[in-house]
This record gives structure tokens, sequence and C-alpha cells, in this order.
């Protein structure tokens, strides 16, 4: 953050100096420029302008000199010296001639403008001499003889000499004064000086002329220039430069005119271009900082930054909530309120090593909680690749490690339950992995859980059909809420090989529809069965109780009976009547016959115990009982119907005790049919069939008397009889012993005036003999 | 003796009471038809309810023994009849249950009588009859029968 506002941090804008100004620097280099050709080419103009004038004024002082040896030799063939003095004088007034002279050979003095020099003898040294005769030797007369030498005399003004040579001629050395004689080549020199005051002035006028223009062009142009230069560059540089200041301050509305054609039209394209660029990027930097910020902000973690001190130089907004604001000071005073560095220190450690680091600490918050906390360290880096803070990011596990001990707690609340449970609980995982094994199971089964624990041998833990049932539910994965069972009686075998009876429950478990394993429950019975055995003992020890009371008050009615007829007997053989005789005696004989078939029954019933079960057609048991009474039923006025299942199949049960029941069920129903007085059509229908569950039920249905609650709760009490003397009262008794010997069970629905069904079911077959059976006779 | 007493004393002016028998059980009819006989009382009896309310409009019986339960007409029913009918209320009846346990029939007769604000039998006996009791029974049904008609 920081970094950031030093970023932002306006910077002033200077205007620059007007000479450090590029239109400023740009116009005065151009107009030096200017300047400096102007005057070039003004010094050269002048040079030649001189050398023309000077040119000129030789042509002139040449042709003076040529005009002056003309006139020399015309006198001098007359004889003439005044008139060539004459001459010489004229032309030294001639205007802008300053001197004339003319030397004979020795380089005297004989005609001249300057009377002060005439007949003085110059020597080889004067200048206008010396520039042939440097040096003393005398010149040679050649080629520089026939031009015109040119030189300067300077005497006093700036002059400029023409030596005319005056060469020998027939005329000279033919004439009669044979002054000259033929030899001679040079007779003389002929000096003409010409002022160039004119020249120079001229000249001077023009070098003036000049520099005025070359100083009013020089300030001319470079006004120009630098006008043009700050309208056409300063102006639109400046407003980049503005604009460019303007976007170091963040302003990036600004756009510059692209109307112009030129470079800068284009720069200003190019910048605007670039703006926008920049306002793009910018922007784009800004939400990502934003985000960036939100992040660190909002992040669901205590973010702080420390120092190499170990000191917070920033934190979050859920750091602070936490902790409290604690930047300026040292990370473990303010996570943890100590007074020195934590011990394994995870930001000394990414200090020291640079990389990122985690541990987790328990620290305490601004109200002195204790908060567990997870923290993760990283290393900030300067340029050079030096980590200059660390980043704390610590993620708050105190809700985790509430949840974690909640879970612990609860887990192991369950493990209690579990393991504690007198029921032994077998689990497994989705993969069939059992992963429960309780104490209780141990127990029973005779194993230890370490050894079972981790394997899928289900089969030894649970009933074959459980099993199926897990592998078949885990392999579809899907939920099915059916996938459960339930066993009041089965048995495991523990791991010695025996057979323990369990009464079995076992699911399987789901979670958002999909399996995530299998338990089943199961209840030791051994003890139970043995109780059971022991209350079936005491039953029947009870039963024994009640049936010797029974068969007391029974025999009594029989006694009473027979002391009745013995009485009428008695009473006959007093009085001699024949026919009360016989009525008594009949009284007798009736009670003698009723013990005996108490005594039948009784023997039954003690007989019952020894069922000799075999595979026989139930169909046919039926169909014996009812031949037997198809008379008494016929008398009766009672229909009696059979309905069996032609495919009914073998069963494995005791045929004379099933058939004892019947004749049982079926005489009882008839009789009910008799007393029954309300109705006139009686019927007795005998049911058979085979229930989904492989048990075989014999129903014994009438429409006779019915019977009340209060007869229906005793009916299979023994010597409990409604047909007074008529019954024993132990028929259902003994009906109700045979099919619990057959492990059945006989129930009876009863509506009095309505008639009743007794229902007898039995197991087609117990399991051991259900694979005989399809052998058996007539299958 | 002491019935036979009872009945000699008593002879003079109540001459051999007649005690109805009805019972479905032949066996039982003549037992006590013999008994009652052996003990001075003359009898008549009937095998079912039908029988036996046409013999009782007949025989104008002192006494009836009656078996409660019966095909045809129950005792039950019979007794209604017999309590209904003007000429007959008066009539004692010993009423006797067949049952070996006869709180049932007896509940359920109760409730029967108390629901038609019918009077209960005299006396309620079961069988197996006990020959001492029913004498006993018969004789003082009869003693306090004779009481109110005397006086």
């Amino acid at each position: 953050m920081e970094a950031r506002k030093n970023l932002n941090r306006e910077q002033p804008i200077r205007r620059l100096p007007l000479r450090r100004a590029l239109a400023f620097r740009l116009g005065l280099g151009m107009g030096l420029l200017t300047l400096f050709s102007v005057l070039a080419f003004g010094y050269f103009s002048v040079t030649s302008q001189r050398a023309e004038l000077i040119g000129q004024v030789e042509e002139k002082a040449h042709w003076l000199g040529e005009g002056i040896v003309t006139g020399l030799k015309q006198g001098m063939a007359r004889h003439d010296p005044e008139g060539i003095d004459g001459l010489v004088q004229a032309v030294g007034r001639q205007r802008g001639v300053s001197l004339v002279r003319l030397m004979d050979r020795t380089g005297t003095v004989r005609f001249t403008t300057n009377p002060e020099e005439l007949g003085r003898k110059l020597d080889a040294t004067e200048e206008s001499c010396n520039s042939c005769h440097s040096q003393g030797i005398p010149a040679r007369a050649g080629k520089a003889a026939k031009m015109a030498r040119l030189y300067s005399i300077d005497t006093g003004g700036r002059l400029l000499g023409t030596i005319t040579h005056i060469y020998n001629e027939r005329s000279c050395f033919s004439a009669p004064c044979h002054f000259h004689k033929e030899g001679q080549r040079v007779l003389g020199i002929l000096e003409v000086g010409v002022s160039l005051e004119e020249a120079y002035r001229s000249i001077s006028a023009a070098v003036t002329k000049t520099s005025l223009f070359a100083i009013s062009l020089f300030l001319g142009i470079t006004a120009l220039f630098v006008a043009g230069l700050l309208f056409f560059i300063e102006r639109p540089i400046r407003r980049i430069l503005d604009a460019t200041h303007r976007i170091s301050r963040g302003d990036y509305g600004c756009k510059l005119d692209e109307t112009s054609q030129d470079e800068l039209g284009e720069l200003a394209r190019s910048f605007n271009r670039l703006s926008e660029r920049i306002r793009t990027r910018e922007e784009e930097l800004e939400k990502s900082r934003q985000e960036h910020e939100t992040l660190f902000e909002n992040v669901p973690a205590y973010v702080a930054v420390v120092d190499r001190e170990y000191r917070i130089v920033q934190a979050n907004k859920n750091f602070k909530e936490t902790f409290g604001h604690r930047v300026g000071e040292s990370c473990f005073s303010a996570y943890k309120g100590l007074d020195e560095k934590c011990p394994n220190c995870p930001v000394e450690m990414t200090f020291s090593d640079g990389a990122c680091h985690r541990s987790e600490e328990i620290g305490l918050n601004k109200r002195g909680k204790e908060i567990h906390y997870l923290v993760y360290t990283a290393p900030i880096f300067d340029r050079e690749g030096e980590a200059l803070y660390a980043i704390e990011m610590s993620v708050d596990l105190t809700v985790t490690k509430r949840l974690e001990k909640e879970l612990r707690v609860s887990q192991e609340y369950l493990d209690n339950l579990v393991e504690n449970s007198i029921h032994g609980i077998v689990a497994t995982d989705a993969t069939g992995k059992i992963i429960i094994f309780n104490r209780a199971a141990e127990r029973i089964l005779g194993y230890d859980a370490s050894q079972v624990k981790e394997t899928r041998d289900l089969e030894r833990f649970f009933p074959l059909e459980f099993v199926q049932m897990i592998w078949s539910g885990l392999r579809q994965g899907t939920a099915r809420r059916d996938l459960k069972m339930v066993a009041q009686e089965t048995w495991l075998r523990s791991s010695k090989g025996e057979r323990v009876p369990v009464r079995f429950s076992g699911v399987l478990l789901w979670e958002d529809g999909t399996p995530v394993g299998a338990v089943g429950f199961f209840q030791d019975l051994t003890a139970f069965k043995a109780l059971e055995q022991e209350k079936l003992q005491a039953e029947r020890l009870a039963v024994v109780g009640q049936t010797v009371a029974a068969l007391a008050h029974g025999i009594k009615n029989i006694i009473t009976g027979l002391e009745g007829g013995v009485y009428v007997v008695q009473t006959a053989m007093k009085r001699r009547d024949d026919s009360l005789l016989q009525k008594g005696w009949g009284m007798v004989e009736r009670n003698i016959e009723k013990i005996s078939h108490t005594v039948k029954d009784l023997l039954t019933y003690s007989k019952v115990a020894a069922v000799d079960m075999q595979p026989v057609k139930p169909t046919e048991i039926v169909e014996e009982v009812l031949s037997l009474f198809k008379d008494k039923a016929r008398q009766c006025g009672v229909e009696i119907v059979l309905e069996a299942p032609a495919d009914l199949p073998m069963a494995y049960l005791d045929p004379k005790a099933i058939h004892t029941c019947l004749t049982n069920l079926v005489s009882n129903a008839i009789d009910a049919c008799v007393e029954d007085t309300s109705k006139s059509d009686h019927r007795v229908i005998v049911r058979t069939r085979l229930e989904e569950d492989d048990s075989l039920v014999f129903e014994v249905i009438d429409n006779g008397v019915g019977m009340s609650e209060e007869v229906r709760a005793k009916a299979f009490s023994s010597f409990f009889t409604t047909k007074g003397t008529k019954g024993t009262g132990l028929g259902l008794m003994v009906t109700d012993k045979l099919v619990q010997e057959h492990g059945g069970k006989i129930t009876v629905e009863s509506a009095p005036g309505l008639g009743s069904t007794f229902r007898i079911t039995i197991p087609r077959a117990p399991e051991e003999a259900s694979g005989g059976l399809h052998e058996g006779p007539g299958a | 003796m002491s019935r036979v007493r009872a009945w000699r004393n008593g002879g003079h002016h109540m001459d051999k009471a007649k005690i109805m028998v009805i019972d479905d059980e032949e066996d039982v009819v003549t037992f006590l038809t013999t008994l009652l006989e052996e003990n001075g009382y003359t009898t008549c009896w009937a095998l079912d309810g039908v029988e036996g309310m046409e013999k009782i409009q007949k025989e104008r019986p002192d006494l009836i023994c009656l078996d409660l339960l019966m095909p045809e007409k129950t005792g039950i029913i019979l007794y209604r009849e017999i309590r209904k009918d003007p000429s007959l209320k008066e009539i004692p009846v010993i009423m006797i249950t067949g049952f070996a346990a006869p709180e049932y029939p007896l509940i359920d007769f109760k409730r029967f009588i108390s629901k038609r604000s019918i009077p209960p039998p005299e006396v309620f006996m079961e069988k197996p009859i006990d020959r001492e009791a029913l004498l006993r029974a018969i004789e003082e049904t009869l003693e306090r029968k004779e009481k109110p008609t005397g006086s």
C-alpha cells in the first residue's frame, strides 16, 4: 500500500526556462546557421569583388602603363624628355593614379610623379622591385616580363603598383642616338601606382551591407523559427506534456486533438492510443489491485505482513477484528501475547530459507480466548531477491478443533455404545471391509476383533442371505430401502465351528442414495434358548399340574355321572323297575366309555413328543380325514368342502399327528354347525395351501355357532369343553401340542353366531430335510 | 332324612310337590327324576326348551330344575318366557349349569337378566350335581315359596 501511494504522489510540472526550451534552441541554432551562412557568403562575395576590383584597377594601371610606354617610346625616339615627363605627370594626375615612375636598367628613377625620388637609384630590396628581384638576382625576363606584374606599393594608402617592362625594339637600338644597344632586352621599367581607396571603400560598403543583411536575416529567421516552433511544435508538445502530467496524476480522461495531419497529429493519435492503453491497463491494475485488496482484507483468514524484526507492518480486517489493531507490534505479542519469539517460528524459517512454511499454533484473541490456527508463511522478496517481509496467513481452526473434539467425543460415545452393546454388532464400509466388530460380537462368535477387522469374510459373521444382499447392494450402488434382513431366529457359526443361535437383523447403510456400508446386529439366543427350554419345562410342569387338576375335575364329573348311574341302578333294583335299570346301566356304561376316551386322549397327548416325520402328500391326509367324516356330516346336514391345489408339493410331517389334528378340528367344526340353530345351511371348508415362505397351511372353516372371546381364549386349555359331558376338553390341546411339535402354530378366528376358522401353519419341511423331499414317493 | 321328614311333616297340607326337570341330557334327566322321586316328589321332565314350555303349561310344576345350555331353546330363553308369563312367573327355578367352569354363562346370564329387569332364578346349581345340596335347595325354596302363599 505504501508503494502505491508513492507511485501516485503528484510531481509538480516545472515550466522550462526559455533558454532550455527546444524552440528557442532550435530557433537560435537556425538563426546562427543562417548568420554564418550569410557571413560566409558575404566573405566570399566580398573577396571575389575585391579581386575583381583590384583586377580592374590593375587593368587600368596596365593600360595606363602601356599607354605611357607607347608615349615614352615616341618621346624617346624624338628625344623629348619633357614630353615624357609631361606624359608621366599627366597620367599621374589621373584620378586614382597616385604614382607613375620610370626606372632605367640600373634602377635609377628617371621620370616620376614624386619629385623627391627623381634620380634615386632603387635597389632590389625596394618593395617595387623585390617582387621580381628578390635576393638580388637580376630578374629573368620571361613570362613575368611579358605580363604586367602586379604588386602594391604602400605609400600611406593602399596602392597597387604595376610594373611594365620596356623592351628593346629595333627603333630603339637603330635610333640615331645609339643610346640603346641592340643586345639589351629590357631598357627600363615603368611603374604605375594606382590607389585602391575607392575599391576598398566599395568593398567596405559591401561588407557592411552584407553584415547588416546577415544580422537582420538571423534575427528574423530566429524569431520566425522560434515563433513557428513555439506555435507548431512547442504548443502541441506542451499539450502532450500536460496530458502526460495529467496521466501521471491519474487523470486518464484527457484526449489530444488529432486533427493535425502532420507528425504531431500522428504523435497525438499515438499518444491517445497509448493513454487509452495506459488507462485500460491502469484500470485493470486498479481492478486487480482492488481485487487483491479485497482478497487481502476479506479472505477468511488472518493475514499479517511482518518485517525481519517480526513487527507487523500490515494486517487485514479479519486479523484486526480477531486480534485487535496490532500493526507495529511484534507478531508473537499480537498473536500470543508473548514477550519473545515463539519456538519453531515459521516466519523465522521463511526468512532464513525463503521458502513457505506452515505450523499449527494456539493464540489468544483480543478478548483473551484461545484460538487455534494453522499459519502459512510466505516470503515477500525485494528486487535483489532478499526476503524483506513475510506474509502470515492463518486459518482459524478453533471451530474445526471444537468440531473435531465434539466429533471425537461423539465418536467415542458411539464407539462406547457399539462396544458396550450386549448385542453383537459387525459393520462394514462401502467396500465390504469389516470396520466394526464389537466386544459382544467377539464374545458371541469367539473371534478377536483385531483378527477379523479389515477382512471381507462376511460369510463368517452374517447369514448368507444378508451377505448376498450386501454384495449386490454395494455393487449396484443405489439406495434401496428394502435391502434389510430380519431373522427372528437363525444361527451363526462361532470360531470353534459351533452353531450359535441368534436373532439377527442386518441393514445396508445409505447416505445420499449411495451405500456406505452394512451393519448386522445379532442377539445371542443361547441363554435365551436355555431359558426357553427351562420355561418350556416349567410350562410342561404347569401343564401337568393343570392337567392333573383338570383331570381330577373331569374324572370327578365322570364319577359323578357314574354315581348317578349307580344310584339309578340301585333305585331301579329296589323298585324292580327294569326300564329304569336299563337307563341306569346305560349311564354307567356311557361314563365308563367316557373314561376310556379320556384315557385315550391322554395317551395321545403323552405320546405327542415323539412325532414321526416323513415325506407325505398333505392332500392325502386331508382326504382321508374327510372320508371319515362323510357319513356323520351327511347325517348332521353339514356340507364338507375340500379346497386344495392339485400341485401341492410333498411335505415333511407326521401323517398320524396331522390326521389327529384335522380329525379334531373337523369334528369340532361339525359340532359347532350342529349346535348352531340360527342358520339352515352349514358348511365346513377344509383348505390347504402353500404360503410364499414355504409353510403349509391347513384351514378348517365352519359357519357354526362361533365362539365368544372368553371361550376362544380358553379353547386350547386342557379339559375345557363347551360340549358338556360329550367332550373330553382335550382335543384342541392335543392338536395344539402336535402342531407345536411340527414347529408350527395354530390360530383361531371366530365370531359368535358366524363361525370359526382354525388355521394350522407348519413349515413344509425343515431345512435339513428339504433336499430329500423331491425324491419322496409320488413326487 | 331331614328332607323326607320335612316333606312328611308338610305332607298334610302340601301333598307331594311336583318338580319338573328340563335337560337335554337324558342321563341327567333319568338321574334327577329318580333322585327326586326317591325323595318323595312327583316329577315330570322335558329334553329341550320347546318341549319344556309345553309341559310346564300342562303340568304346572311347583318347581323347575332347568339346564342352562340346551339345543333348540336354551335355558335362558325358556327362563325368560317363564318369567314373562304371568301364570308361570311365580314358579321357582333352580338353574343348573353344565360347565366345568361355569362363570361365563352365569355372567352372561346375569347380565342378560339384569338388562331385561327380570328377577334372577331362585337357585344356581352347578354340575356335577351334589345330591344333598340339590335336595336341600329344593326343600328350602319350596318352604320360602309356601310361606307368602300360605300367609
